[in-house]
């Protein structure tokens, strides 16, 4: 037995095992700080860094202190800071892999803080698409007429000519089927029959019978084409009324040519209608932008990326390879879960504090969703501030979660509502109310933001390419002391809408509007002279090719009085 | 990688009974694929300080096969998902994941599953092997390396004499 046992290998066990418990003493502090870096990186997507942190063992309890997280969209600056966090861990859970905090002290909160570095980014945040780049503002400058006659196409003269083609082709077939109507040579003959008649009255009742058979014969000849003429007339006419349709389309085609060219390089009335969509759009975009983004970075802490296999549940752990596999437990518990978090923000005056209750991407375990409450009282840079909001994500495929947002006289000093590149729109002084409720479902997203702005100085600026424009709306933005301004978000966290609208607008609208009218009319006058000069003679054309056609009419009208006029003749004899 | 195949080399040509350095083959591949530091391992760690098993091949072993395990990741975490989510063995894996003694053990992830599965599965054929080839390798080669240039600048060596001397902690009978 002995050849196989090593009893002083009993002491070397007990010397690794101690030496390595004593190491892991030694450097418990440093091996959670890395923990906390390395799993905040992985969580965030961006550098995480912790000044230090501090564990005690009896209670089991942990301090960190310094925790800069950066921000993946601006990695100059810390997206939060804090200054110092403390907890104390349920150590039997732990045990069981369990990491449970039954309260968590957050204190010294600051947000959008200076690095002294350029935090690293794991995970780069999506590239926003082409549409949320910051508009330029439509010029006010006439575009040159001769440049857009040789880059647009009129098509008014392929109009006109066409018209002029089927009315021409109209007036061939008329011709045509006058042809085929009683010439002047069936109408002396018809005369002829007629003057024969009258002849006949002075035959006796002989002469009287065959007088009363030709005259039945030649008013049954003439009834006969008559009808004929009466027919092509009545086609005539239908022909003649497509045909002066399509003249009146082809004489109004350049006018359309001038309203379509015009609005295409001039502002409208609709254009200036939503003005503040332009300007203050994409700043709306960029905040929701940053929500959403901060929504998705944050979502394993409140969702679970388990999916059932079977009866039980697998999840991806926060750190570590595989899956866990969870089996049904006899005192169910949620595998990571601080019960409540209370934060404080540190400002120069005033207060600022909340709580957030269980935190644990397990709800469904816990049966209870994320909610978080704060408020704020007496602060230097706003009189007030109370932000509520509920994460429900206990049933994985119907999430609910809600948030309201309520700031009273911020300070928005400073505070960029534009930059596009033709004016950027700033907030110099004055106080802005602040309401935000917002929803998500199953089925999307949907939030309002309305912004009161009070005693507002704005201040603008840009490169000038606005134009006389550009001057006009600086102008009237000079003038403004108060405005609201709501944006309406509606879709998913992937593909959102924003839509802004505004007081502004109104004065926007009145600043510009005689501004754009004229240099529309402006254009206008330009296009017209242009397009007379190309549809002039070709218009004159068609005036006459339409004088043509109105001719054949006159000629069966003509006809038709003849033979009316012949038919008389005849029936009078016959009486 | 010189200096581990000298190291294997050493065990090899040392006068360690075939057996003793299979056996620390077979244990490094636990711990190898369980991770060092796995609370699994403790309980390796205990038996292969304890039984007179070649210690420099444990941890040579060990360093091997903690590499190959980065390789077999994709394989053990298939094969613990394929056995943790078999529905013959849920009442068994339910009474164990409701024990705090094994939840300390992680055996609920399914790379440490696999890892222990595969282990113990492969323990004894590789046990088996690894002895039958030390014996073959010490018959047929060991005359050969023992004339190689590396071999005799390593016996040459302070460290083989300070290790030779020691070896009876190495795994000498």
């Amino acid at each position: 037995m002995n050849k196989w046992i090593r009893w002083p290998g009993l002491i070397g066990f007990v010397v690794v095992v101690a030496s390595s418990a004593a190491l892991w003493f030694l450097f418990k502090d440093t091996l959670v700080r890395r923990g906390v870096e390395k799993a905040g990186t992985a969580l965030v997507g961006a550098e995480v860094d912790l000044a230090g942190a501090h564990v005690s063992l009896v209670p089991l309890s942990v301090t960190l202190s310094g925790l800069q997280v950066t921000d993946p969209a601006a990695p100059k600056t810390n997206s939060v800071e804090v200054g110092r966090i403390a907890f104390r861990l349920d150590s039997f859970n732990l045990f069981r892999r369990k990491v449970i905090i039954d309260e968590m002290a957050a204190e010294g909160l600051r947000f959008n803080t200076e690095r002294k570095r350029p935090g690293r980014v794991v995970v780069p945040p999506p590239k926003p698409p082409e549409e949320t780049k910051e508009p330029a503002l439509p010029s006010f400058a006439v575009p040159d007429v001769k440049t857009l006659l040789q880059q647009e196409k009129f098509e008014s003269p392929a109009l006109i000519e066409q018209a002029q083609a089927d009315i021409k082709k109209k007036e061939e077939a008329w011709q045509k089927t006058l042809a085929s109507m009683p010439d002047k040579a069936a109408i002396d003959a018809y005369q002829e029959r007629v003057r024969k008649l009258k002849g006949s009255t002075r035959g006796g009742l002989q002469g009287l019978l065959g007088g009363g058979a030709d005259a039945l014969a030649l008013t049954k000849d003439l009834n006969r084409d008559l009808d004929k003429v009466k027919k092509a007339k009545a086609d005539f006419s239908a022909d003649l009324a497509a045909a002066k349709a399509l003249a009146d389309r082809a004489e109004q085609s350049p006018w359309d040519d001038v309203r379509r060219i015009a609005d295409k390089y001039s502002l409208s009335s609709e254009g200036l209608a939503n003005l503040s969509q332009t300007l203050f759009g994409s700043a709306v975009r960029r905040w929701v932008e940053r929500g959403v983004l901060w929504y998705g970075r944050l979502k394993p802490l409140f969702e679970s990326s388990g999916e059932k296999k079977g009866n039980v549940q697998t999840a991806t752990p926060l750190r570590g390879t595989g899956v866990d596999v969870r089996f049904k437990e006899h005192r169910p518990l949620p595998d990571f879960l601080i019960s409540a978090i209370k934060a404080s923000v540190q400002p120069d005056s005033g207060s600022f504090t909340g709580t957030i209750r269980n935190v644990t991407p397990d709800q469904a375990v816990l049966g209870k969703p994320l909610t978080m409450s704060f408020t704020g009282s007496g602060m230097k840079d706003m009189q007030g501030a109370s932000i509520n909001g509920t994460l429900d994500h206990r049933k994985a495929d119907r999430p609910a979660d809600s948030l309201e947002v309520d700031v009273r006289g911020y300070r928005a000093a400073g505070m960029v509502l534009s930059s596009s590149p033709s004016l950027s729109v700033g907030i110099q002084e004055g106080t802005m109310d602040l309401a935000i409720t917002g929803t998500r479902n199953a089925k999307g997203m949907a939030a309002r933001c309305v912004a009161r702005m009070k005693g507002a100085k704005l201040n603008t600026g840009g490169d000038g390419s606005g134009g006389a424009f550009g001057k006009a709306i600086t102008a009237a933005l000079a003038k403004v002391s108060a405005f609201t301004l709501t944006a309406d978000i509606t879709g998913t966290p992937e593909d959102y809408r924003v839509k802004v609208s505004s007081d502004l607008d109104k004065v926007l609208k009145e600043a510009a509007g005689s501004m754009v009218r004229e240099q529309r009319e402006q254009l206008e006058k330009e296009l017209k002279k242009a397009v007379q000069e190309k549809t002039g003679t070709m218009l004159a054309g068609l005036k006459q090719s339409l004088g043509g056609l109105s001719g054949q009419g006159d000629k069966l009208d003509g006809l038709q009085e003849r033979l009316n006029g012949l038919l008389k003749d005849a029936g009078g004899k016959l009486r | 990688m010189l200096k581990m195949i000298a190291k294997l080399l050493k065990v090899l040509n040392s006068d360690a009974d075939p057996l003793q350095i299979s056996l620390a083959f077979g244990f490094a591949l636990l711990s190898g694929l369980l991770g060092f530091f796995s609370p699994l391992n403790l309980l390796v760690l205990l038996v292969v300080f304890l039984l007179r098993v070649n210690l420099s091949a444990y941890f040579l072993g060990t360093t091997f096969f903690s590499g190959i395990a980065y390789l077999l990741d994709p394989l053990l975490h298939r094969i613990g998902l394929a056995l943790l989510t078999a529905s013959s063995l849920e009442g068994l894996w339910t009474v164990l994941y409701n024990s705090t003694l094994w939840r300390i053990q992680r055996f609920n992830n399914s790379v440490v599953m696999g890892s222990f599965v595969f282990g113990v599965v492969c323990f004894v054929p590789l046990v088996l092997l690894s002895n039958a080839l030390v014996r073959k390798y010490r018959e047929n080669v060991l005359a050969w390396v023992r004339k190689t240039k590396v071999m005799q600048a390593l016996t040459a060596s302070k460290f083989y004499d300070l290790y030779s001397r020691a070896s009876g902690w190495g795994g000498r009978a």
